[in-house]
């Protein structure tokens, strides 16, 4: 369970606090409603890209990092598909700081272009380094525009080809922050060792007297209904033929979100879970395998993912998994089962509120999903669900038609050669 | 009128806490260590043996011996490991170190009384079924040559090699053939001369009541343990380091190089080790640090570059590391030169190295906030047998270092031409 309090500045701008005085540290999580969904098809990557120049300098404060770093605090962000994460956490004596430099960077930038250039380049290099040079580094790449046709899923937020970074320019830049950077597109939370009063004193001083700017309408259409399997075949210098399933499932605030997470936990959760027990223990298929769900805000994907041992054939071990999903749309799962699930991902909330800096991130969305209080929901909402809850997605979510199907193909690899000066 | 051009008011940094653990020495000659926080509902358990690599018989030796524990027990199979851990929400592996190898059990604290059973099962009745090693075995070559496709891990492994010498325990990762000759009774003689002796240490942290400790003493303390003595000498391993060299894997398809640069740098108990730290954290530590400024964020030639010092409990290695478009391989290296050199031709200006050592200490106080991040640190006084101030003495070493200490310092450890440098990629 955890404790907030919340107020929203006449900006707009939506404030969560969570006092914790176990530790003399003080979290700032700033959550912007934007992600790489509301990217146009042509500039993708772009949301990403600008989670980049938020640290080139904002209007009045040069440089981000050096200020917070001078008075002992750390900092990072990330981007999604659904939203932009700014967070930092620092020594709580000197939370002003972190009010004073988030403030600036929500008030406006500096809009450097050497910045963007430099960074155009830092992130053409983190789109080769996790995407491009690595075994299996572009499956999500291929995948995603299997699975999605046209919602703006389709594309991965480290976009959809290096040449729309190296595109941006700093007019794209400029109107993006208009549009999505105002106060009333943002929730910001105060954790750790302070005050609510404390805390609201200090969002008014330095929130509060930035203009409200434009609300952002999304208007994105719902991805259409799939209704055949999709299968695409691809080969690459891997070791091992890979097989990854994508099922369409339903957003995170629908009623039957929980029972499709446990859907996935029963199939791919750990050791325990079906797939792993039969598929690479029993029937010696698969090397490993795995079963989530995206958990993005609007309809999202159950995945499965595994990669064969050597010599397996494709279809073969596509068609094993695929027997022991119909198991599931045929057969209601015995109580200790769905308890052993349940009791996972009752553990599973638990720890996720250890650290403070995941707290204060956890209130932020489900703020940005209609309730702070949403996370002390959850525990509940799995509790709740039953056997023909779970037979009843299962059939539903994994259903073949609503499958779309990546065979990976391993092919032969070339040898590292070795060599010194 | 708000001036958003001044900084706020800042504070010093106090001086930290850590919290103190109970410690029990048990009856069959293990050490119980108990650090107790009611905040969060959970317990951690570490059982740590001396079986790390650094003991090992063969490659791979220590690692598959941790995995094979899990795979079945006198009384146990594999799958019902495996079932009852995931019933009760928890997580339990082995982690083969360099030095030691610890299993963890992370687990809810009401549900602890389930599962010490089964931990201590694993620990003491392990029965190495075949069927499940030749699965391991299968599934660990086939994860190495994954592996071996990765730029980072051959660059490291190709570094390492050169650092420590061919064949010695420090190296990081694998040669391709390293698992092929491996037999089950290697890693049974494994278990049996390493993990059930004397010089076992359990360090339990979280909600624990006292009858929960009272518990984790009684059962702990049933486990048969052999005297240390008893476990066959390891002789201990030469460093053969190659003079400073430079090796390249070439790997023709990629986009990127990986980069290492470094050397073995003093002990962990060594004089310097502690105002090394702080001048590591300046070159390659953190964002603001020299490397990152010049080479992320002004020449823009990757996504990230950091140095880092890792101690083990026979020696330290330092490297810079990072993944470069391979075009500017070579001008990264050039670059790494000259701020190796800044460090030891320049002082550090006064401003600069204030905000390091302010980063430092906010970043300890952010890294001691949980229970378990405590545990870490006091495991770590332990296992290295540390003074008891060993933290203390790193935030005195922070507070007090200065410029003309750390261009000595440099001057001394950062000469690249006393450095290895090993890249996995192409050079243009």
């Amino acid at each position: 369970m955890i404790q907030f309090k919340e107020f929203t500045l006449d900006n707009g701008l939506q404030v969560i606090v969570h006092e914790d005085h176990t530790s003399p540290v003080a979290v700032l999580n700033v959550l912007y409603n934007v992600g790489s969904r509301d990217e146009e098809e042509a500039h993708t990557g772009f949301a990403h890209l600008f989670e980049h120049l938020m640290f080139s300098g904002s209007v009045n404060i040069p440089v981000y990092d050096e200020p917070l770093q001078r008075v002992g605090g750390e900092n990072n962000a990330f981007t999604s598909p659904d939203i932009t994460n700014y967070y930092l956490t620092l020594p709580a004596q000197n939370i002003e700081t972190g009010f004073w430099l988030e403030s600036d960077r929500m008030l406006s930038l500096a809009f450097s272009e050497n910045g963007l250039e430099v960074q155009r380049k830092v992130v053409v290099e983190e789109f080769k380094q996790n995407y491009l040079n690595q075994p299996y580094g572009d499956v999500w790449l291929k995948l995603r525009p299997l699975a999605y046709k046209e919602h703006p899923y389709k594309w991965a937020t480290i976009g959809k080809e290096i040449s729309h970074i190296e595109e941006a320019t700093m007019d794209i830049v400029k109107a993006f922050f208009k549009k999505h950077y105002a106060p009333s597109n943002a929730i910001l939370v105060v954790a750790g060792d302070v005050t609510f009063d404390r805390a609201k004193e200090l969002a008014e001083k330095w929130f509060g007297p930035i203009p409200a700017g434009e609300k952002y309408e999304r208007s994105i259409k719902p991805e259409p209904p799939q209704t055949a399997p999709r299968v695409l075949e691809v080969s690459a210098d891997v070791p091992l033929s890979a097989i990854y399933k994508t099922y369409h499932m339903p957003a995170r605030t629908d009623d039957d979100y929980y029972a499709v997470d446990l859907v996935s936990d029963i199939l791919g959760r750990g050791k325990s879970s079906r797939l792993y027990e039969q598929l690479v223990k029993e029937q010696k298929l698969f090397n490993s395998i795995s079963a989530s769900v995206s958990g993005s805000i609007e309809a999202g994907l159950l995945m499965i993912q595994g990669k064969l041992n050597e010599g397996v054939d494709l279809q073969q071990a596509n068609a094993a998994i695929e027997a022991i999903n119909q198991q599931l749309m045929d057969e209601l799962v015995d109580e200790q089962e769905l308890n052993k699930v349940k009791n996972q991902a009752e553990a599973s909330i638990v720890f996720s509120e250890i650290e403070l800096l995941n707290r204060a991130m956890n209130l932020a969305y489900g703020k940005l999903l209609g309730d702070a209080n949403f996370v002390n929901t959850e525990g509940e909402k799995l509790q709740a669900v039953t056997p023909q809850d779970i037979q009843r997605c299962a059939r539903q979510v994994l259903n073949p038609n609503n499958c779309s199907t990546l065979l990976y193909k391993a092919e032969k690899k070339e040898v590292a050669v070795a060599g010194e000066e | 009128m708000l001036d958003r051009t001044k900084a706020p008011e800042t504070y010093e940094i106090d001086a930290v806490t850590l919290h103190e653990a109970e410690v029990t020495n048990l009856a069959n000659g293990a050490r119980l260590h108990v650090i107790k926080s009611e905040t969060q509902p959970v317990i951690r358990l570490d059982f740590v043996f001396k079986a790390g690599k650094w003991f090992e018989t063969g490659n791979g030796v220590s690692d598959l011996t941790a995995k094979m524990l899990l795979e079945g027990t006198i009384n146990r199979t594999a799958k019902q490991i495996a079932e009852t851990i995931a019933y009760y929400g928890a997580s339990f592996e082995g982690n083969h170190g360099y030095d030691r190898t610890e299993f963890t059990l992370y687990c809810l604290a009401k549900h602890l009384n389930e599962l010490l059973p089964l931990v201590l099962d694993v620990l003491q009745n392990p029965s190495f079924p075949k069927e499940e090693f030749a699965l391991l075995k299968q599934r660990s070559q086939q994860n190495l040559k994954l592996q071996r496709q990765k730029n980072n891990y051959l660059a490291t492994h190709c570094f390492t090699k050169s650092v420590y010498g061919p064949g010695h325990p420090y190296i990081y990762g694998f040669d391709a053939d390293a698992f092929d000759d491996l037999q089950l009774t290697d890693l049974i003689s494994f278990y049996h001369s390493h993990y059930v002796t004397q010089e076992l240490e359990v360090f339990a942290c979280g909600s624990i009541e006292a009858s929960t400790q009272k518990l984790l003493a009684d059962e702990i303390s049933n486990l048969h343990l052999q005297p240390a003595s008893k476990i066959i000498p390891v002789n201990k391993p030469e460093i053969k380091s190659a003079e400073a060299s430079y090796a390249l894997v070439e790997m023709p398809d990629s986009l990127q190089s990986s980069i290492r640069v470094g050397k073995r740098f003093p002990s962990i108990h060594d004089e310097d080790y502690l105002d090394l730290l702080v001048l590591n954290e300046l070159l390659g530590g953190y964002f603001g640090s020299r490397l990152m400024r010049n080479i992320r964020e002004d020449k823009g030639y990757t996504y990230g570059i950091h140095s880092s010092v890792s101690p083990r409990e026979h020696d330290t290695l330092f490297y810079i590391g990072t993944d470069v478009n391979y075009t500017v391989t070579d001008n990264t290296i050039e670059e790494i030169k000259k701020e190796l050199q800044a460090l030891q031709q320049d002082e550090i200006p006064a401003e600069e190295l204030q905000t390091v050592k302010n980063y430092m200490l906010g970043k300890f106080l952010n890294d001691i906030a949980t229970i378990f991040e405590q545990c870490d640190r006091y495991k770590r006084i332990v296992l290295y047998q540390l003074p008891q101030n060993h933290y203390n003495d790193f935030v005195t070493a922070i507070k007090t270092i200065t410029p003309s200490r750390l261009q000595q310092l440099a001057k001394q450890y950062l000469d690249y031409a006393d450095m290895q440098t090993a890249l996995a990629g192409k050079r243009s």
